[in-house]
C-alpha cells in the first residue's frame, strides 16, 4: 500500500540517532515540567502551612469526599496497567521503532483485512513514515504519561480522567495500530491475541473511570465475569469452527496448520536462543497433534466460560486460577512474549487479560465499602471549592500536582505529532538518512551555456536574480532520474509562492541521447511540462561533458545493456551565482515519505539561500 | 426477563457477533485465472545486406532487473560476433526489439521501456553499428518481436502501448516524427477488422509500399491487413480445415522482398497451438499456406526468418533440457524438426550462404554452436563473456 514504508532499513544510524536525541529533549522538557509542578507544590504546601494545615482529608467540608479505601479490584486495574502502560512506552523507544512500525507491524496487522481497514491503518502509516520521529517519541510519552497517571491518581476525577484517556488511547491503537485487532481477518484466534491486546487496556481504563460507588454492588463485578465468560465460550466457538486450519497440525503437501505455521513464524523472530528454543518446540508438539492441542484449548473456553457465566464464587475462582495458568502458558509457547523482535509494542494480550480476569473475581468476591458524604455550600463557587481542598489537604494537592505532571507528559508526546500529523510534507530526516549530510559550500557556480527542450539557448547569468536548484539527470534513465524529477517538481509544490523567484535546472547526462527530443519525451513521461519553472538543458558531446567536469560530475557508459552510469547531485546556487549547498540526490528506497523529505530539504535549502545574509 | 434469559440472550447474541465476523472471514476468494495468452518471445534474429543481427536476454533470467538484453552482430563474411549493445545507452532490461529488411543494409534498434522509462529510445545503423543515428517512440514499443518495421522508402511503422490498447504509429522524418496511423479500437471497428473479429495486434511490416499489420482475430483467418488509400483491408488467407477451429493470431511477419512477405501464425486449440506459415509475391492478393506444426502446451523461445523464404521456430518441451528447433524453408516445403540446439539456446540464426548458428546462454557466457555439414550436431564456435552489471538497474 502507498506510505506504508520509508523503504529505509529499520536500523539506519541517522534515523535512530535522530530520534533517541528526540527522546533526550523531550525528556528535559519533563523534567521542566516535573521542576515547574515541584516549586508549585511548593508554593502549595507553604500555603497549607500558613493556613494551619491539619494534614487530614476534611470530612465533606467541601464538596465530595470519598471515604473508605479504594475497592481491591479497582486497584489491582489501575496500578497493573498503569505499570504495563509504562512498560509499553519504554518498548517504544526501541531502535527499530521510527522505521520498523509501519512495515513490521501496522502493515501485517492490516494486510488480511478489508480495504477499508487497510485505508484507515495506512493512514496511521503514513502519518508514522512521513514522521519517523515525532510519532514514536510521541508514543513512548504518551504511554508513559498514561500509566503514571493511573499510578499517582488513585481516588477522584483525576484518577477517572485517567481511565478515560486509557481507553481514548487505547482506541486508538487498537483501529489504527492493530486493526481492529485483527478481527475482519481470517486466522482469528484467542491464542493469538484476538480481539486485539489493547481492547483489554481500554476495558480496564473504561472500569477505572466509572465512578466508585459502580464497585459498591457486585453488578459490576457479575457484569465483568459474565461478560468474560461469554467472551471465552464465543473463542471457544471460533476455536472449533471447522475448515479454519486448527484442527490440524499439518496440511496436505507437508504446509503446516494456521496455529504450528503462526508459532513458527513467532520462532524465527529475534530473541535469546532459549525462548526461541520453546516456542519452536511447541510448533513441532503442535504439528504433531494439532488435533488434541486444539480440543484442549476448546474444552478449556468452554468450561472457563461456563464457570465464569455461572457467577459462583467457587467455580469462578477455579475457573480464573486455571485461565491464569493457561493464559500464561500461551503467553510464553504462543506468543513469545509478544514484544521480542525490536518492534515489539506490548505483551500482547494475555497479561491483561488475566489482569481483567483477577479484577472481576475479585470485584466478585470483594465488594467495595464506601459511604460518599456531600456537604453543600451554597454560597462558594466550584473553583473556591477547589482551590480550597487544595490548601487543606496536603494528600489531594500532592495527587493533584502529579496528576498535573503525568498529563504534561502526555501533553509532551501528543501535541508535537498533532502538529506533525497536520503536515502533509515528510520530514527532512528522511532525506538525510538517504542521501547522507548535505555539504555547505560558498564558491562561484561555474558558468554553462546550453540549448533547452524548446531548443532555445540558456545560460546560467541569464538566471541571475533567482535561486537556481541544478542537478543532472539521463533522459532515458529507467531508475534515479526520473524519480529525482518528481522530488523537484514536489519541491516546487512546497516552495509555493516562493518558486517564482527560483528555477529548476536539469542538466543532460546522457552522452548519446542529446538532441532536445529526447528531453521532451523525458518531460512529458514525468509531467514536467507543468511545472513552469522547470528548464532542461542539452548540447554537444563535448560541451555536455565541459559542464560535467566543472561540476565534479561523471557519466560513464557501461557495458552489457546497463544504462549511463552518472553522478546524483544537486546543487543549490544563490540569485547572486554562487553554489551554497551541494547534496546526494540517490532516490534510496523512493518510498512515498522519502520522496516528500526530499522535496521538503530541498525546497528548505532552497529558501535558505532566498533569504537575505 | 431473570437472569437466565438475560445470560441466554447475551450468548445468543456473541454466538451471532461471532458467526458474522467469522462468515466473511472464512469466505475464500474465489478467482478465476485468466486465459491463456501465448506470449511471442523477443528474441531472434534478422538479416541485411551487411549481415545478420540477434538479440538475446542474458544476466539472471528469474530477475527481470538483473536481465540484459544484448545486440549481436555477425558481418557477412565474418566469423566472429560482436556485442554492439552499448550503442543503446540505456538499460535493456525491457528488451530490444529489431527492425530489418534482407534488401538493405540498415537495422534499426528500438529499446523497449522498463521501470520509470516509459518510451523507446531508437537507434539505426546502415553501416554495421560502426555509428549510429538516434530517435525515439513515445510510448514506448510493444512487447512483440515484430512490432518494428521500415519500407525501402525509409517510413517506419512502429507498434506501441500494452497488449490490447495497442496504436499503429508511423514516422516519415528520422524516426522522431511519429504519428498515429490507427488504434486497435478502430481498426476493430474498420471492415477488415471486423471480417477478421480482431483480437489483437501482433506485428507490422509491409507489403510492396503499403503499411501492414499482422493481427489476432476470432474467425478462422490469418489477420494480414493492408492498408489501401485510407482503408484496411484484410488480405490474409482463409484457413484450411486441416488447422482446427479456434482463434489465430499472427506472430511474425519477414520481410522477403519488397512485395514478398513470410508470415508465421497460430491457431489456439484451449492452450495446444497449432503453428502454420503462409506466402505471399504479390503484396497479399494470393498466398500459399504450409500445413500446420502442433506444439501441443510447448512455450515459443523464438522466432525469425530461415533463409530467404523460410521461417524457423525454437519451442520449448517439457521434460526435455535441449529446445526443439522446426524449420520451413519455403512455399510448399514441409515442416522440418532440425536437430536440437544446445541447452540455453536463446535464438538461431540463420546467416546466409552459412549454417545455422544457435545462441546459448548461461548467465554471462554466450557460447555460439554452428550446426555442422550433416546437420546431425552442433559444434563449439565462440565463447562471448558479456560483463553484465548486476543491480545496475535497481
Amino acid at each position: 500500500m502507498p506510505g506504508m514504508s520509508t523503504g529505509l532499513q529499520p536500523n539506519n544510524p541517522t534515523i535512530v540517532s535522530a530520534f533517541h536525541a528526540e527522546l533526550v529533549r523531550q525528556g528535559l522538557v519533563v523534567l521542566l515540567i516535573l521542576v515547574v509542578l515541584g516549586i508549585a507544590w511548593n508554593f502549595l504546601r507553604t500555603a497549607q502551612l500558613r493556613h494551619g494545615s491539619s494534614g487530614n482529608e476534611p470530612s465533606g467540608a467541601f464538596g465530595p469526599v470519598i471515604a473508605g479505601t479504594e475497592p481491591v479490584a479497582r486497584r489491582l486495574l489501575r496500578v497493573s496497567f498503569g505499570l504495563v502502560w509504562i512498560f509499553d512506552g519504554l518498548l517504544q523507544a526501541q531502535a527499530s521503532m521510527p522505521l520498523g512500525m509501519a512495515p513490521q507491524v501496522i502493515q501485517p496487522a492490516a494486510a488480511a483485512s478489508p480495504g477499508w481497514v487497510q485505508h484507515l491503518d495506512n493512514a496511521m502509516a503514513t502519518i508514522w513514515s512521513y514522521h519517523p520521529i515525532a510519532a514514536p517519541a510521541a508514543a513512548v510519552w504518551i504511554q508513559v504519561g498514561i500509566g503514571l497517571w493511573l499510578l499517582v491518581a488513585p481516588r477522584g476525577n483525576w484518577s477517572r480522567l485517567a481511565g478515560l484517556a486509557s481507553v481514548v488511547w487505547g482506541l486508538v491503537v487498537w483501529v489504527f495500530g492493530e486493526a481492529f485487532g485483527g478481527i475482519f481477518a481470517p486466522g482469528l484466534t484467542w491464542l493469538f491475541g484476538a480481539p486485539g491486546a489493547v481492547l483489554f487496556y481500554c476495558v480496564a481504563g473504561g472500569l477505572v473511570a466509572l465512578p466508585e460507588r459502580a464497585w459498591a454492588t457486585k453488578r459490576l463485578a457479575r457484569l465483568l465475569v459474565s461478560a468474560m465468560g461469554l467472551f471465552f465460550i464465543g473463542m471457544a466457538v471460533l476455536q472449533a469452527w471447522p475448515g479454519r486450519g486448527f484442527w490440524q497440525g499439518r496440511l496436505p503437501r507437508h504446509a503446516p496448520g494456521t496455529l504450528t505455521g503462526m508459532v513458527d513464524q513467532m520462532a524465527g523472530t529475534p530473541q535469546p536462543h532459549v525462548l526461541a528454543s520453546l516456542v519452536a518446540a511447541f510448533a513441532s508438539f503442535d504439528a504433531a497433534h494439532g488435533w488434541a492441542v486444539n480440543l484442549f484449548v476448546v474444552v478449556f473456553l468452554a468450561a472457563t466460560g461456563s464457570a465464569m457465566v455461572s457467577l459462583r464464587p467457587r467455580l469462578v475462582l477455579g475457573a480464573t486460577i486455571v485461565a491464569v495458568v493457561v493464559c500464561l502458558a500461551d503467553w510464553v509457547f504462543v506468543e513469545d512474549l509478544g514484544f521480542m523482535g525490536g518492534v515489539g509494542t506490548d505483551p500482547n494480550s494475555m497479561v491483561p487479560m488475566c489482569l481483567v480476569l483477577v479484577a472481576g473475581y475479585l470485584a466478585l468476591v470483594r465488594p467495595a465499602q464506601q459511604d460518599t458524604t456531600v456537604v453543600a455550600l451554597p454560597s462558594l463557587s466550584r473553583w473556591t471549592v477547589w482551590w480550597e481542598r487544595l490548601r487543606a489537604s496536603p494528600t489531594y494537592a500532592l495527587r493533584s500536582v502529579a496528576a498535573l505532571g503525568a498529563v504534561g507528559i502526555v501533553l509532551v508526546g501528543a501535541l508535537p505529532v498533532a502538529g506533525a500529523a497536520a503536515d502533509t510534507n515528510a520530514d527532512p530526516i528522511l532525506a538525510q538518512a538517504t542521501t547522507g549530510q548535505m555539504q555547505t559550500t560558498d564558491g562561484q557556480a561555474p558558468p554553462f551555456q546550453l540549448t533547452d527542450q524548446e531548443g532555445r539557448r540558456v545560460s546560467l547569468a541569464d538566471l541571475r536574480g533567482k535561486a537556481v536548484a541544478l542537478t543532472f539527470l539521463d533522459p532515458v534513465c529507467t531508475s534515479d532520474c526520473p524519480l529525482i524529477a518528481q522530488y523537484f517538481r514536489l519541491a516546487d509544490g512546497v516552495l509555493g509562492a516562493s518558486s517564482r523567484r527560483v528555477e529548476l535546472v536539469a542538466i543532460d547526462a546522457n552522452p548519446r541521447f542529446t538532441s532536445p527530443n529526447y528531453l521532451q519525451a523525458f518531460d512529458r513521461e514525468e509531467g514536467m511540462g507543468r511545472v513552469p519553472n522547470w528548464l532542461y538543458l542539452t548540447g554537444s558531446k563535448k560541451q555536455l561533458e565541459r559542464v560535467w567536469h566543472e561540476y565534479g560530475i561523471t557519466a560513464d557508459e557501461e557495458p552489457a545493456g546497463a544504462m549511463i552510469a552518472h553522478s546524483e547531485f544537486a546543487f543549490v546556487i544563490d540569485p547572486s551565482g554562487r553554489v551554497r549547498d551541494v547534496f546526494g540526490t540517490d532516490p534510496g528506497p523512493a518510498s512515498e515519505a522519502t520522496q516528500s523529505s526530499f522535496s521538503v530539504l530541498l525546497a528548505d535549502t532552497i529558501h535558505g539561500v532566498l533569504e537575505p545574509k | 426477563m431473570t437472569r437466565v434469559d438475560r445470560r441466554l440472550a447475551a450468548l445468543g447474541v456473541m454466538a451471532a457477533l461471532f458467526l458474522g465476523l467469522l462468515l466473511p472471514a472464512s469466505a475464500g476468494a474465489t478467482a478465476g485465472g485468466p486465459g491463456r495468452d501465448p506470449t511471442v518471445p523477443l528474441a531472434t534474429s534478422v538479416s541485411t545486406t551487411l549481415g545478420t543481427w540477434a538479440t538475446v536476454p542474458m544476466g539472471n533470467l528469474r530477475q527481470p532487473l538483473n536481465t540484459f538484453w544484448q545486440l549481436l552482430f555477425l558481418g557477412t563474411g565474418g566469423s566472429t560476433w560482436i556485442n554492439r549493445v552499448e550503442a543503446t545507452a540505456t538499460a535493456t532490461n525491457g528488451g530490444l526489439v529489431l527492425g530489418a529488411s534482407p534488401e538493405l543494409p540498415r537495422v534499426v534498434v528500438g529499446v523497449r521501456p522498463s521501470q520509470e522509462l516509459r518510451y523507446s529510445p531508437l537507434i539505426a545503423t546502415d553501416d554495421g553499428g560502426r555509428s549510429w543515428t538516434n530517435g525515439l517512440v513515445f510510448p514506448g514499443l510493444a512487447d512483440q518481436p515484430d512490432s518494428l518495421a521500415f519500407s525501402p522508402g525509409g517510413r517506419a511503422l512502429a507498434l506501441v502501448g500494452a497488449h490490447g490498447a495497442t496504436e499503429v504509429l508511423v514516422d516519415d522524418s528520422g524516426l522522431s516524427g511519429w504519428h498515429t496511423l490507427e488504434t486497435q479500437s478502430e481498426l476493430a471497428g474498420a471492415p477488415g477488422g471486423r471480417r477478421c473479429g480482431l483480437l489483437s495486434i501482433g506485428a507490422t511490416g509491409y507489403l510492396g509500399t503499403a503499411p501492414a499489420l499482422g493481427t489476432g482475430c476470432a474467425r478462422h483467418v490469418v489477420g494480414v491487413l493492408r492498408l489501401d488509400d485510407g482503408r484496411w483491408t484484410l488480405v490474409g488467407p482463409a484457413l484450411p480445415a486441416s488447422f482446427g477451429s479456434g482463434p489465430v493470431a499472427v506472430f511474425s511477419m519477414v520481410p522477403i522482398s519488397e512485395d514478398s512477405m513470410s508470415v508465421l501464425f497460430g491457431v489456439d486449440h484451449d492452450g495446444r497451438l497449432d503453428l502454420g506459415a503462409a506466402w505471399t509475391e504479390d503484396s497479399g492478393r494470393s498466398w500459399r499456406v504450409s500445413a500446420p506444426l502442433s506444439l501441443g502446451r510447448q512455450h515459443l523461445e523464438s522466432l525469425g526468418a530461415a533463409g530467404p523464404a523460410g521461417l524457423f521456430v525454437l519451442s520449448d518441451p517439457s521434460g526435455s533440457p535441449r529446445p526443439d528447433l522446426h524449420v520451413i524453408t519455403g512455399p510448399g516445403a514441409p515442416w522440418a524438426r532440425m536437430v536440437s540446439p544446445p541447452k540455453g539456446t536463446a535464438t538461431v540464426a540463420f546467416v546466409p550462404n552459412n549454417p545455422p548458428e544457435a545462441l546459448a546462454v548461461s548467465g554471462t557466457t554466450l557460447r555460439i554452436w554452428v550446426l555442422s555439414a550433416g546437420a546431425t550436431r552442433w559444434s563449439s564456435h565462440q565463447l562471448l563473456s558479456v560483463p553484465i552489471q548486476f543491480g545496475s538497474s535497481s
